[in-house]
């Protein structure tokens, strides 16, 4: 089990055969040929939109991440050397990737969190799916760690990190959204604690749908982090951050001084 | 952090770790990372180290709410068979311990959901709360 290398070049389909040649007859007058400059992007871009997707789910839509991802690929083609030897997808995932990870220290991070944390969490974020889904269960901190080459300390780091990672489709609607009432029906034998938590309702009313749901889905059906983003079509990091956001706004809402 | 130490003895079937730091908001991130790296050496899966986080971080704030303010917090963190023990405390006592309240209260709750065990208590160091996880879900041990 591995998780994916942005430096390798990505099967789009193409005929690699006469794609190469097309593509070196291209770059040879691409510096003062517009067609071939335009023909090069029209070849290359499902290069840019698979690194895109790569990215989707992560509060950026794909149509943005699309268009940065082009403005990367343009950046590769300009900057892109014939006599390397390399291949051109090979020469332009790295700068494209680059461009998509720029984008995301510049838009989503609500405070300032250090370049380096970025992107450990950026990292984290992809090899925690990648990990959850081939394994079938929450991975370890030591797999997330050998999985992303990065240190145990920096995993746990990075997973801190999250919480000052803000993206406006935290509170968009689920799709068919779930309320408290729907989810707390089927907690079943579990009556004794949702009359506890009763005392909190009206404060738990008050928090975002989406925040009400996975919280009534952690505390009154005994779901994991894991199997909540199962259910709701979210990673387990981002079901993290919004639990312990929806618990931060019900301790403040309990005690205003604290 | 005006003070801080490790001790690697015999508690539980493991170690442990302990930590004395200043009775301010900003200490619970060192006392998360404490939490979390124990539990990542004991192999946790992701989910359960973040649960542990998060119960640490809602004792350490009841700890800080209570009055009167309190100076240090003592947090203990022992390796238990499976599993992990979390003891955190006020140096500073409290008039009354459990605390008016406290089987209803938001803390309660939220160890009840994401610890396997957790009791408020007198400890060595002084009011302390005490929560404790295994490391595999459903497995029994000495928890």
């Amino acid at each position: 089990m591995s998780t994916p290398d942005f430096r390798e070049p990505i099967d789009i389909g193409l005929d690699p055969g006469s794609t190469r040649d097309e593509t070196r007859r291209l770059f040879e007058v691409a510096g003062t040929d517009a067609d071939a400059r335009a023909r090069l992007v029209e070849i290359h871009r499902p290069l840019a939109e698979s690194l895109a997707r790569r990215y989707n789910g992560y509060g950026e839509s794909l149509d943005d991440l699309v268009q940065v991802a082009s403005i990367g690929l343009l950046n590769a083609i300009d900057r892109f050397d014939l006599s390397r030897g390399i291949t051109f997808a090979a020469f332009a995932t790295p700068t494209i990737v680059g461009e998509l990870k720029r984008h995301f220290r510049d838009r989503g991070w609500a405070v300032r969190v250090p370049r380096r944390l970025q992107e450990n969490t950026l990292t984290l974020r992809r090899t925690m799916g990648d990990l959850a889904q081939s394994l079938g269960r929450s991975p370890t901190v030591s797999e997330l760690a050998t999985a992303s080459s990065l240190s145990e300390d920096d995993v746990l780091e990075a997973g801190d990190a999250l919480l000052a990672y803000s993206t406006t489709s935290l509170d968009a609607p689920l799709g068919e959204e779930v309320t408290l009432g729907d989810t707390l029906a089927d907690t079943g034998g579990d009556i004794e604690v949702a009359e506890e938590w009763a005392d909190l309702a009206p404060h738990i009313a008050e928090l975002p749908a989406r925040e009400r749901t996975i919280l009534a889905l952690r505390f009154f059906r005994g779901l994991t982090q894991t199997e909540i983003a199962h259910e709701v079509g979210l990673s387990q990091m981002h079901v993290s951050r919004l639990l312990s956001r929806a618990l931060d706004t019900l301790r403040l809402a309990l005690d205003p001084e604290a | 952090m005006a003070d801080s130490q490790e001790q690697l003895g015999d508690a539980g079937s493991g170690r442990s770790v302990c930590i004395k730091v200043p009775a301010r908001p900003d200490v619970v991130q060192v006392i998360r990372t404490v939490v979390g790296s124990v539990a990542s050496r004991l192999g946790f899966p992701y989910d359960r180290v973040d649960d542990l986080r998060l119960a640490t971080s809602e004792v350490v704030a009841h700890l800080l709410e209570e009055q009167p303010p309190t100076e240090f917090l003592v947090v203990r963190v022992f390796e238990m068979d499976g599993g992990v023990e979390v003891v955190a405390a006020r140096t500073t006592p409290t008039a009354a311990w459990p605390p008016t309240g406290a089987r209803h209260s938001l803390t309660t709750l939220i160890l009840r959901a994401l610890s396997d065990d957790a009791a408020f208590e007198r400890s060595q160091d002084g009011p302390a709360i005490r929560f404790a996880k295994r490391r595999d879900p459903g497995a029994s041990s000495a928890l």
